[in-house]
C-alpha cells in the first residue's frame, strides 16, 4: 500500500482529495440531549425562560422588555469581570451585545436629527463653551488640527469629566449612524479604571489592533456595537452608554480617546493623529 | 448562494416577533453546518455548547441583522467567533480527528467518495492538515471540508472577500510541504 500511496500523495490533486475527505471528519452532531431536545430545543427552551426580546428594535427603549436586558448585560459584565483582558487602553470596556437597561436611548437609528445642537439627547452631558471646555473639564482638552474638521460645534462634558466633541455632518463628514452628527470625538483622563478592563463579546463586530501616532489603538467596525466606559470608581455604571457605529480607540499622553466616523479606517486614523 | 432566502426571511421575520419555533426552525437548517464550522475553528471546545451560545447571541442581534442578506454567512460569523473566543482558553490542541469508522476502515462503511481516498493517504491528511497553523487550516477547513463558499468563508473567518482566494492558495501550498515532510518521514 505504500508505493502507490506515494505516488498519489505526490500526484493527488488536493482539493478534490480534501473534498474526498470530508466525510471523514469526527464532525459533531446535532445530537439529542439527555431530556430528548435536540439543540435548536435547547436555545428555544432557553428563549422562551427568559423574557423575549425580539422586539427589541431600537430605537423603541420599552421598560417591558429591561428585565431581559438587564439579564444579558449581567451575564456580559460578568463574563467581562472574569475576563479581564487588558488591551493596553485604560478605561474602556468593550461590550458587544445587548445594552443594558440603563442605557439612554440612541439617535442611532432615528429617522431624523433629533431637536437641540448635534449630540443632543444622547445623555452626553451638559453643552460647554468649547473656549472654556479646558477649564470646566479640569483638563487640557484636544482637538483635532485637520482644517478640514475645524472646531467642534458643541462641546459637551458630563459629571464624570467625560468629555464628547461634536461636529454636525459636512462635505467633509458625512453623517454618521447619527442622522444629525457628522463626527465625535470623546475623551477623558486615562485611569478611570487602571485595571484597562476589557471585554469583547462579538457578535459580528470586528475588533482590529491599529496604530495612531505609535500608540495602541483599536477600529472597532461590522455590526453594530455597544460601548460603555467604566465608572470613576472603578464599578460597572453603564450610564453614559450608547450604540455607536464605526468608531476608534486609542490613548495618548494620559488621554483616553473615542472617535466615530462614517469616513473609515485610514481617515479615522489620519483625524486621531491630527490631534494635538 | 445557499440556503432558502425566501422562507429564511419568512423564518426572521417570525423569529423577530417572538416566535422561538421559528427560530428554532431557523436553527435546526443551518445547526449542522454551524457545528462542523465550530468543530473547524476549534476542535478542542464542545462545539455543541459554543453552537448554542452563538445562537442565542444571533437571537439577540436579530433585529441587526439586514434585511434580504443571506443569514447563513451571517450565523457563521457569529458561531466562528464564539469559537474562536473559546480557542484562547482551549489548552492543548487537539486537531481535527478522523471519524472512528473512517479511521478503522471497517465497523462502517465508509461513503463512497472517502472510499476513493486510501485509509493510509487520509492519514496523512489528517495528519497534515492538522500540522497547518490556525489560520490555514481554517480557511482549507472552510472551503473544502465544511464546503463554504467563498462568501461564507470571508464571512467566518472575518476576512476580505478577495482574500480568501490567495490565502487558500497559500494554505494548500503548506499543506503539500506537510504533505512532503510526513512521506519523507514515512518509512
Amino acid at each position: 500500500m505504500t508505493g502507490p500511496d506515494r505516488v498519489r500523495l505526490a500526484e493527488l490533486d488536493l482539493e478534490v482529495t480534501l473534498r474526498a475527505i470530508a466525510p471523514s471528519v469526527a464532525w459533531p452532531a446535532a445530537g439529542v440531549s439527555g431530556d430528548g431536545r435536540d439543540l435548536a430545543s435547547r436555545v428555544g427552551a432557553w428563549l422562551v425562560a427568559t423574557p423575549r426580546p425580539a422586539d427589541r428594535r431600537r430605537p423603541a427603549w420599552r421598560p417591558a422588555r429591561r428585565a431581559a436586558i438587564l439579564a444579558l448585560a449581567a451575564v456580559l459584565i460578568l463574563a467581562a469581570v472574569a475576563a479581564a483582558v487588558a488591551f493596553g487602553i485604560p478605561g474602556i470596556r468593550l461590550v458587544f451585545g445587548e445594552p443594558p437597561a440603563t442605557a439612554p436611548p440612541s439617535a442611532a437609528v432615528a429617522q431624523s436629527p433629533p431637536p437641540g445642537p448635534p449630540g443632543a439627547g444622547l445623555g452626553l452631558g451638559r453643552s460647554v463653551p468649547v473656549d472654556d471646555l479646558g477649564r470646566q473639564a479640569g483638563f487640557a482638552v484636544r482637538l483635532p488640527s485637520d482644517p478640514a474638521i475645524g472646531p467642534p460645534d458643541v462641546a459637551w462634558l458630563d459629571t464624570r469629566g467625560i468629555v464628547t466633541l461634536v461636529w454636525a455632518p459636512t462635505t467633509d463628514l458625512p453623517v454618521t449612524t447619527d442622522p444629525g452628527i457628522g463626527l465625535v470625538m470623546t475623551q477623558f483622563r486615562g485611569g478611570i479604571d487602571q485595571r484597562g478592563l476589557q471585554k469583547t463579546i462579538d457578535i459580528g463586530t470586528d475588533v482590529e489592533p491599529v496604530e495612531v501616532g505609535g500608540n495602541a489603538a483599536y477600529w472597532l467596525s461590522g455590526d453594530v456595537h455597544y460601548f460603555s466606559y467604566t465608572s470613576p470608581t472603578g464599578g460597572f455604571a453603564e450610564d453614559g452608554a450608547r450604540w455607536v457605529g464605526d468608531a476608534l480607540i486609542w490613548s495618548d499622553r494620559g488621554r483616553t480617546f473615542r472617535l466615530e466616523t462614517s469616513l473609515g479606517r485610514d481617515s479615522a486614523i489620519r483625524i486621531a493623529e491630527s490631534v494635538e | 448562494m445557499k440556503g432558502r432566502p425566501t422562507e429564511d426571511a419568512d423564518l426572521i421575520a417570525r423569529a423577530r416577533a417572538g416566535d422561538v419555533a421559528a427560530y428554532e426552525d431557523l436553527i435546526r437548517r443551518y445547526q449542522d453546518v454551524a457545528l462542523r464550522t465550530a468543530y473547524l475553528v476549534c476542535p478542542e471546545i464542545d462545539a455543541d455548547d459554543a453552537v448554542q451560545e452563538a445562537f442565542l447571541k444571533a437571537y439577540a442581534a436579530l433585529p441587526r441583522f439586514r434585511d434580504g442578506a443571506p443569514i447563513r454567512p451571517w450565523l457563521l460569523r457569529i458561531v466562528a467567533n464564539e469559537a474562536r473566543n473559546r480557542r484562547r482558553s482551549a489548552g492543548r490542541r487537539a486537531g481535527l480527528a478522523q471519524r472512528a469508522a473512517a479511521a478503522s476502515g471497517s465497523a462502517v462503511e465508509p461513503s463512497p467518495e472517502a472510499q476513493v481516498v486510501a485509509d493510509e493517504t487520509r492519514a496523512l491528511l489528517f495528519a497534515a492538515i492538522n500540522r497547518l497553523r490556525d489560520e490555514d487550516r481554517e480557511v482549507i477547513g472552510a472551503r473544502y471540508l465544511v464546503e463554504l463558499s467563498e462568501i461564507e468563508t470571508a464571512e467566518a473567518l472575518g476576512i476580505p472577500r478577495g482574500t480568501v482566494k490567495s490565502r487558500t492558495s497559500r494554505a494548500l501550498g503548506r499543506l503539500r510541504e506537510a504533505l512532503a515532510d510526513l512521506e519523507g518521514g514515512r518509512p
